[in-house]
């Protein structure tokens, strides 16, 4: 397998290989590092490419190997990260015009877990400024640009962890590094075709990230395969002290023993028709036979009537006016793209204390309902997205005029979800389906959304890798 | 009477602090300015925006009051997800 070739596998299996030195980190670094100025660049996907940090860190994974030190399955990868990352030596700018120069005097504590298991950073990968904290409406609302999406680069790779997604697709990193509020691993892994994780809340500590709503912000992997994203998160679950959200409760251990044939499965179907693209319900209905196929206990489950979008929309609105109150203040939230972020904050100060504490009482109101959902379900199945990779040029507020239960619940209740790509469209577009679980199963999951692509070859596919830009 | 703070519980008291504390030192960022700028007025076509957006946010604020919350419902924050009874 040559450097290039590896760059299109999993790191699974990529892995076996570097330990028995048959493929060198360095050569998988400069191959990475060459497509990401190339092809990276092209989709608008790199924020910053971390070069000299990059080959220092595959030389110093290659002497390690030579010498018989191998740490583990992620030694020698590259790998990218989404720019509210910090990283030492390197900016940090959350995809926002103004922090566009800013530095961290250290690492995030996940790019030092990632270190420390010998995964080699190339880059910053783009984002959606502020991770969509202050609002946006286009696709073009990063320092970036918009990122493409490599199955077609007239459309958009989804937001806010957009270059983790593209980049993943495109395979210019063996796995990347996304984060989600609401949405942004899961859209952008659908979109581009990609398995991302968004972990139990609090699973992954997010001290060095940057803060968008303290009691919602999650950081967890995009990668080529389920697998994968398990080999990912198993190196940067764990509490911290620099993170007072991070759970002391460690992941259920028997996901990766049980037999996910012993599973209940709910599937959540949303009204499929207005909204909903059908080619997204006719992949969607074959990845729940497939799946029921394998012995998989299925049944249809139903979400309680709550109202789960405006629960989050008031959580996050008011979070994150406090979280980037130094920009508001300073004036300088003039210089984002996003025309309606300069009055995001004046428009948050209208929700009263009372309206906010009200809605996490709600909030409370929707993790007993989804408590009680688990006690009939092991995992609850659903099309990640109900739509394909909507066009760059698209308002979002027309594409994206949708509910979201599973979304906006899943996310405030702190859930863990996996999207796996599950068919593409016939004009070659990704489609997904998400695998939620209660907090702390995602094992289960991922056995789920392994033992699904055991058998089917989604995932497999990859799109064209040309450097052309959008026509 | 009030009690002076010292420096030792000064520092113990923001090694504890909130999560903000949890970035790691910035080095070299952009300085905001010394003292805010003055906000240019907006158009009327931004003023027809703001309004929209936070009669919006109004609207969607009311629908939650209007939901049957139990009382003492505890809210969920400091949030820790629900771990599901077995």
């Amino acid at each position: 397998m040559t450097p290039q070739e590896a760059l299109d596998a999993t790191v699974a299996e990529v892995a076996p290989l570097v330990r028995s030195r048959q493929l060198s980190p360095v050569a998988l670094a400069e191959a990475s590092l060459e497509r990401l100025d190339t092809v990276g660049r092209s989709l608008n996907a790199v924020a910053t490419l971390t070069r000299d940090r990059g080959l220092e860190e595959a030389r110093a994974a290659e002497r390690e190997i030579v010498a018989g030190r191998y740490r583990g399955p992620l030694h020698g990868i590259p790998y990218g990260a989404k720019d509210l990352l910090a990283t030492r030596g390197f900016p940090t700018g959350w995809g926002a015009r103004p922090m566009r120069a800013q530095m961290f005097g250290e690492d995030a504590t996940v790019i030092s877990r990632l270190r420390v298991a010998g995964a080699v950073l190339v880059a910053k990968l783009a984002m959606i400024e502020l991770a969509g904290g202050l609002g946006y409406n286009t696709a073009a609302a990063s320092s970036s640009g918009a990122t493409s999406d490599p199955w077609d680069r007239s459309r958009w790779s989804c937001g806010s962890s957009s270059g983790s997604g593209s980049a993943t697709a495109a395979a210019l990193v063996g796995f990347s590094i996304g984060s989600e509020t609401w949405g942004s691993i899961l859209c952008p892994s659908a979109f581009n075709g990609v398995s991302g994780l968004r972990p139990t809340f609090g699973l992954v500590p997010r001290s060095g990230a940057m803060a968008l709503s303290w009691t919602m912000d999650k950081i967890g992997p995009m990668a080529r395969s389920a697998e994968d994203c398990g080999l990912v998160i198993d190196v940067i679950a764990g509490a911290d002290p620099g993170d007072p959200s991070s759970l002391l409760e460690k992941l259920d251990d028997t996901g990766w023993r049980d037999r996910p044939r012993s599973y209940r499965v709910g599937v959540v179907r949303p009204a499929f028709g207005k909204i909903y693209d059908r080619e997204v319900e006719t992949a969607f209905e074959e990845a729940v036979r497939a799946i029921s196929g394998h012995g998989v206990s299925v049944s249809d489950a139903k979400l309680p009537d709550l109202p789960y979008d405006e629960t989050a929309i008031i959580v996050i609105t008011v979070e994150a006016a406090a979280a980037f109150e130094p920009l508001i203040t300073s004036g300088r939230v003039r210089e984002l793209i996003e025309p309606a972020a300069k009055w995001a904050g004046d428009v948050a100060k209208t929700v009263s204390g009372v309206d906010y504490v009200r809605a996490m009482q709600v909030r409370r109101l929707i993790q007993q309902a989804f408590d009680e959902t688990f006690r009939k379900y092991d995992l609850l199945i659903s099309p990640t997205m109900p739509i394909v990779a909507a066009k760059l040029a698209d308002k979002l507020e027309t594409s994206f005029a949708y509910s979201d239960p599973l979304g906006s619940g899943g996310n405030l209740a702190g859930l863990p979800a996996l999207s796996v790509p599950c068919g593409f469209s016939k004009a070659g577009l990704p489609i997904a389906m998400q695998i939620v679980g209660a907090p702390l199963s995602d094992r289960k999951a991922l056995s789920l959304g392994r033992l699904y692509q055991e058998n089917t070859e989604w995932h497999r596919r990859r799109p064209p890798i040309t450097a052309a830009k959008p026509a | 009477m009030p009690r002076r703070i010292t420096r030792r519980a000064a520092a113990r008291l923001l090694a504890a602090g909130p999560a903000a504390f949890a970035l790691p030192d910035l080095v070299r960022a952009e300085p905001p300015p010394a003292k805010a700028t003055p906000r240019p007025a907006l158009s009327a076509a931004e003023r027809r925006q703001l309004e929209k957006s936070v009669s919006q946010l109004k609207s969607t604020a009311e629908k939650l009051r209007k939901v049957a919350v139990p009382m003492g419902t505890e809210p969920a924050f400091v949030f820790r997800p629900m771990i599901p009874k077995k």
